[in-house]
């Protein structure tokens, strides 16, 4: 199975179908306190990271994650394993952050947008690299809203199409075809600017 | 420019094992993630020459996506780690009770349903069947209240609801008539025979008697002239 997945460029999982945090879920509704420990040290990076593209500053996507960590502890004992652990944990860190940015809009007005993904912020020009790396930034901000959210999470987040689609509130179809446009849209920004 | 697409939308629809180029990044990125179907489609269109090219060029963007590094925040992540832990505590939200029951809630459900239903179905049976479950009736005797001026009588086949004053003044009249000596014998006798027509009677001597009697005796039907 290994070998079919590394051929095929995927993670294990995803063919399997198999949540790889299933176990972990299944001990923690056991009553094993231990397990979401496990959970927080294994998915907060990839909670703030998501946050962050939502919120300026990272003091405050420190908080955001932390509140949807506290927010998956509550509601854990009752999750299904409808979609994957991650998907559900990165849902509740949207809507975190979204929450996060409804209270505070009065606060900073001219910073903070409602869609976080459709404004320019400071976590895409975060990405290291040299010339290309900033070119291949600026045109990733130039992608429609759908586009820019499927390929990030698609690239950034390292999440399968099908938990694209359960975040991006679309069929998995629709999250591969908007990966195809997102790509296809960068290879035409980037040809352009080599023509000029 | 939309029309098209949408034309070529419904016509994959129509043609699903139509080439598309609509989902060759997915195939190039992961290509395990694509169904059967649709990993055909694109093998379909790379078929074609001229399609080599923008796969490689779609390959060329997605491998320079990836090696984009995304900087670790400076930030210590046990000191969130002990944040969350403190925040939440050491127990386990336990399960609630409805929770644990979720499956059998909706048995219950049926089952008190049902219930309700058979209560009422048999109030309504009891409802339409009144001979099964009716009452004993109590016969009372009918009270006739006699009203003090009139009285029921069967003359030549009819009811007839007399008077008793009026009744009682026909008679009182009646005996006026037959007992008054001023009023003329015919008139007193309303028309029957008067006692003073049947003196034949005792005229008649013992043989035309004892045939009148022997004829009287004679079934009806037998008698002469009947």
């Amino acid at each position: 199975m290994a070998t079919v997945a590394a051929l095929l460029r995927i993670e294990p999982h995803v063919l399997s179908g198999v949540d790889p945090d299933r176990e972990l879920v299944e001990r923690f509704q056991a009553g094993e306190r231990s397990a979401f420990d496990t959970i927080v040290r294994r998915h907060q990076k990839g909670v703030w990271r998501i946050v962050r593209r939502y919120v300026k500053r990272d003091a405050d996507a420190s908080d955001v994650s932390q509140q949807a960590f506290v927010r998956a502890f509550k509601g854990l004992v009752a999750f299904r394993g409808a979609a994957t652990m991650r998907s559900w944990l990165y849902r509740i860190a949207i809507n975190c952050a979204l929450t996060w940015l409804r209270d505070h809009r009065r606060e900073e007005p001219s910073e903070i947008a409602e869609d976080a993904l459709t404004e320019d912020n400071e976590a895409p020009a975060r990405l290291i690299g040299g010339e290309n790396s900033a070119r291949l930034r600026a045109a990733i901000e130039q992608l429609p809203p759908k586009q820019k959210l499927v390929l990030e999470l698609r690239v950034f987040d390292d999440l399968s199409f099908k938990e694209v689609s359960e975040l991006a509130d679309c069929s998995e179809n629709t999250a591969k075809v908007n990966f195809h446009y997102a790509v296809k849209k960068l290879r035409d920004i980037l040809g352009d600017a080599d023509a000029e | 420019m939309p029309s098209e697409k949408r034309r070529g939308a419904a016509a994959s629809i129509r043609e699903p094992t139509r080439p598309t180029a609509e989902l060759l990044a997915a195939y190039v990125d992961g290509v395990g993630e694509l169904e059967v179907e649709e990993r055909r489609r694109v093998e379909r269109y790379l078929a074609e020459p001229a399609s080599r090219t923008e796969q490689d060029a779609t390959r060329a963007v997605i491998d320079q996506l990836r090696s984009l590094e995304s900087p670790e925040p400076q930030l210590d992540w046990t000191v969130m780690e002990r944040a969350i832990h403190a925040e939440v505590g050491d127990d386990v939200p336990r399960r609630s009770w409805l929770y644990r029951w979720r499956f059998a809630l909706p048995a219950f459900a049926l089952a008190a349903a049902a219930i309700v239903f058979a209560v009422v179905a048999r109030v309504n049976d009891n409802d339409v069947s009144p001979i099964a479950f009716a009452p004993k009736l109590q016969h009372e005797q009918p009270v006739f209240t006699q009203t003090a001026e009139r009285v029921t009588v069967y003359l030549d086949g009819t009811d007839l609801e007399i008077a008793l004053d009026s009744a009682e003044a026909a008679d009182d009249e009646l005996d006026e008539l037959m007992f008054s000596e001023d009023v003329p014998a015919e008139e007193a006798s309303l028309g029957f025979l008067e006692p003073t027509d049947l003196a034949w009677i005792d005229e008649l001597d013992d043989d035309a008697l004892a045939r009148a009697e022997q004829a009287l005796e004679r079934p009806f039907h037998l008698r002469k002239g009947s």
